[in-house]
């Protein structure tokens, strides 16, 4: 394969990257705050058909504008099934995703029925002539993307620095992994993990907008191809850390540009085999990455607590052991 | 009690504070003065209405009838961060520090700024830890402190946030003697500064050691209140329960046959020391107290004794059980078993009556037997308070768990055969102690082989008929109770006392190798004549 090719298929995975990072970042809020957000696949449909939507008629900042007013709303009507009503979340959010890829459609037949011509809008590309989009190889891959891999990447460094620096981030650390005892220090349980559900909602009907305004420019059904799932597997995979989140994003986008350009070299394989790869390949490292951390949490829930006890007794004991 | 105008302005007062919760009354009438830079004691037995009393004035509860004012004016707390506005924190009994959070994350997590300035709020931590003088890692998840350093941290967080009045609901509960002392100093230390503390407690050796005004509730009513000097332990319990009758003169007892037995027990475990050939003989009719300091291998002795741990060489053999029987053939065969941690044991999310029955659904026993007590009998006679059987055991407090428990394990029909308690009174008052260690002793008389093990020493001197001491995973003294002072056996405690014997093994538990330190009086003689 040519030096081209692979130039093609980095800066195809940057693109395809950005809306599973979207996505990625508000899951990961969803996440640590002790939810789980199934519904993520159908809000990014509904993000992506209301984005060409809107951008048919506003241009396409009105259509990103709308895909995130969307997942707001979906993640509104969740949180308030879920937590206000009792509903059950994993089946609320299977449910979601169901109605979104029905919803979604329904509603494209409506607004377009077949035998007419499909909508296309006008796409956020990238610039492709900054003076850096000129150097060799990493100018195109790194300088020459669509702005919307940029905003992904600042969202990243946004949503680590929330997590570290504001208080709500510690609020959703601490309603994640104990919300007895936030609630004890007076943080309000509900409130954060609506605020975590509402962001997720927001960035996963985003990144639905970005796969059709940002690179494709119109809706077709079932666009976003099991996306909503393959985020929720990167944010497990990347233990709702952004940097994590990313590495994972990158993986599975890199899988699937490569999927998607090998298909046409001399390498022949049946077409289904690279469009299953990527899908394989993330199930394998899934359940790499939950071995390991299976483990980890196996130890940082029993370790402590028997070395904890360990050293209470030593300190009522005032003495060392001797063993 | 007189205060100085200094003392006025930051002085907490509730009047005739009430609070019902549904038809049950809780608090009745009750008032109360907590002058800034003292210590105010409020003790009283399980439900008497102590944490309610704190709740109200941390602003958790809300009293039914009753004011109160804060340095004069009328202060009603919404919620508790309205309380903690006004300077009135509480460290709950059930701690609330997030754990995964470091303190400096927790004490951000409450502040009112959006932005989580760490380097600002650990300065603030850290002079508050100087001035209290206290050393406590600021910056490690909470959950990977020393229960001790989790207390002090929750304090020294609750100080930052401008607490002028801590209320510690029962801070000395889980920890050792050391940790308590050290606490205690750290309390009079703020003190100095002008904080007022309010500690709950059970233990009323602590009321005379810290306290300087005392607040005592029986069944919500307040019954005394005033200076906590010159209060003598034994007139404090005299308020707090009214007349307690002496315990009972202990009956001659003699031993019968052996019931249980372990003969050389070697094993290990990450929480306790490991046992190194231990050897204990319980007689039917008998109650071996095993005292130590805690991680002295006795965790682990009663483990292995109730089956839950496999010894790596040695037997644990139980009259009437198979050999080498888990813990569900010496269940079984009669054993009882009352762990240190009652959580293991307790099922919170079962009602009070599963909880009783809970054996005999593992173990396939269709029906309650015709003529067997009820689980609400079963429930009053250890005044399980409330003795409702359909209550889901979560919604009992800690001490009315642990009566649930001993209601369990020492209450059945038949009767245990053989009893293994570790702290079976902890988080308990003075009468319903009284009243599990009257019912150990009656087990013994019927013919039950009891072993008890607690850190408090007290507690096996006022049950045992025999003391053994652990040290280091080893058995150091065996001794008839009549012989174990208090001094002899805080000086095995603390590995002081006989010399440990040059051979290791089955000999270390000899008790006439064991007893028969120079230093130490004479040799006791009562189990050597035991065949074995």
């Amino acid at each position: 394969m040519s030096l081209d090719l692979w130039v093609a298929i980095l800066a195809g995975t940057l693109a395809l990257a950005a809306p599973l990072v979207l996505a990625g970042i508000g899951e990961g809020f969803v996440e640590r705050a002790g939810r789980i957000n199934l519904g993520i696949e159908g809000m990014m449909i509904m993000g992506a058909l209301s984005g060409v939507w809107a951008g048919s008629i506003g241009g396409p900042l009105l259509g990103l504008a709308a895909g995130i007013l969307v997942g707001l709303l979906l993640a509104i009507g969740m949180n308030l099934v879920v937590y206000r009503l009792h509903a059950n979340e994993i089946v609320v959010g299977l449910g979601v995703t169901m109605l979104g890829l029905g919803l979604s459609t329904f509603l494209f037949q409506l607004w377009i029925p077949s035998g007419t011509t499909n909508v296309t809008v006008q796409t956020i590309t990238g610039s492709g002539n900054g003076p850096l989009a000129g150097i060799p190889v990493i100018g195109p891959i790194l300088f020459g993307q669509s702005p919307l891999v940029y905003l992904a990447a600042v969202l990243l460094v946004a949503a680590w620095a929330v997590m570290r620096f504001t208080r709500f981030g510690l609020a959703v650390q601490a309603v994640g992994t104990d919300p007895a005892s936030a609630a004890l220090r007076g943080v309000r349980v509900q409130k954060v993990g609506a605020s975590a559900l509402l962001l997720g909602g927001a960035l996963a009907g985003l990144g639905g907008a970005v796969i059709t305004v940002g690179t494709i420019g119109s809706f077709t059904p079932d666009i976003t191809a099991g996306r909503g799932y393959i985020v929720l597997a990167v944010v497990i995979m990347g233990r709702s850390r952004p940097i994590g989140i990313a590495l994972g994003a990158l993986l599975f986008a890199f899988l699937q540009s490569f999927a998607l350009l090998s298909q046409s070299t001399s390498v022949t394989l049946p077409s289904e085999v690279y469009q299953s790869l990527p899908y394989l390949v993330t199930l394998i490292v899934l359940v790499i990455t939950s071995r390991s951390q299976m483990r980890r949490l196996f130890r940082a829930t029993r370790a402590p607590e028997a070395e904890n006890a360990q050293d209470a007794r030593d300190a009522g004991a005032g003495t060392a052991r001797t063993r | 009690m007189t205060l100085s105008p200094q003392e006025m302005d930051r002085v907490v007062l509730a009047r005739s504070i009430s609070k019902n919760f549904g038809p049950v009354r809780a608090l009745s009438e009750v008032s109360l003065t907590v002058r800034p830079g003292a210590v105010h004691a409020l003790v009283g037995e399980n439900g008497a209405g102590k944490s309610t009393l704190a709740k109200v004035l941390a602003g958790i509860e809300r009293p039914s009838a009753g004011s109160m004012t804060l340095g004069g004016s009328a202060f009603a707390p919404r919620d508790r961060a309205d309380a903690k506005n006004r300077g009135i924190n509480m460290v709950p009994q059930q701690l609330s520090l997030v754990g995964e959070l470091s303190l400096v994350e927790n004490y951000l997590l409450a502040g009112r700024r959006r932005l989580a300035n760490r380097r600002s709020a650990r300065a603030l931590l850290a002079a508050t830890l100087e001035r209290a003088r206290v050393e406590v890692d600021l910056d490690a998840p909470t959950a990977s402190l020393t229960q001790a350093h989790r207390q002090l941290g929750e304090i020294v967080v609750a100080l930052a946030e401008g607490a002028h009045t801590l209320i510690l609901d029962e801070p000395t509960a889980s920890l050792g003697p050391l940790e308590v002392g050290g606490l205690f100093e750290h309390l009079r230390s703020l003190c100095a500064l002008g904080t007022a503390v309010v500690l709950i407690t059970h233990r009323l050796d602590e009321v005379r050691q810290v306290a300087d005004d005392l607040t005592v509730l029986s069944h919500g009513q307040n019954v005394h209140h005033g200076s906590a000097t010159g209060l003598e332990p034994a007139e404090i319990a005299r308020l707090m329960v009214g007349e307690l009758a002496a315990p009972p003169p202990r009956a001659a007892r003699t031993p019968g046959e052996v019931v249980l037995e372990a003969r050389g027990v070697v094993a290990g475990s990450l929480r306790d020391a490991r046992l190194d050939g231990v050897d204990l003989t319980v007689r039917s009719g008998e109650v071996v107290g095993i005292a130590g300091v805690a991680g002295s291998g006795q965790n682990l002795l009663l483990d292995v004794l109730g089956g839950f741990v496999k010894p790596e060489r040695g037997s644990v053999t139980l009259a009437g059980a198979p050999a080498g029987a888990s813990a569900a053939g010496l269940l079984r065969a009669g054993m009882a078993w009352i762990p240190e941690e009652r959580s293991e044991a307790v099922v919170p999310t079962m009602s009070l009556k599963e909880n009783l029955g809970v054996y005999a659904t593992a173990i396939g026993a269709a029906a309650v037997p015709a003529g067997a007590p009820s689980a609400e009998a079963r429930l009053r006679a250890f005044d399980v308070r409330p003795a409702h059987p359909e209550l889901v055991a979560s919604g009992l407090s800690g001490g009315n768990q642990q009566k649930l428990l001993a209601a369990r394990e020492l209450g059945g029909d038949p009767a245990p055969r053989a009893v293994l308690a570790y702290g079976p009174t902890q988080g308990l008052d003075l009468r319903a102690s009284q009243a599990i260690r009257e019912r150990l002793v009656e087990l013994a008389a019927q013919g039950a082989a009891v072993v008890v093990a607690s850190h408090d020493l007290d507690e096996v001197l006022a049950v045992a008929d025999r003391v053994v001491v652990m040290f280091g995973g080893r058995m150091i003294v065996d001794l008839p109770v009549g012989e174990a002072g208090t001094e002899r056996i805080g000086r095995a405690m603390a590995g002081l006392a006989e010399p440990a014997p040059a051979a290791a093994g089955p000999a270390t538990a000899d008790p006439a190798a064991a007893g028969s330190a120079p230093a130490d009086g004479p040799t006791p003689t009562q189990n050597q004549g035991d065949p074995e």
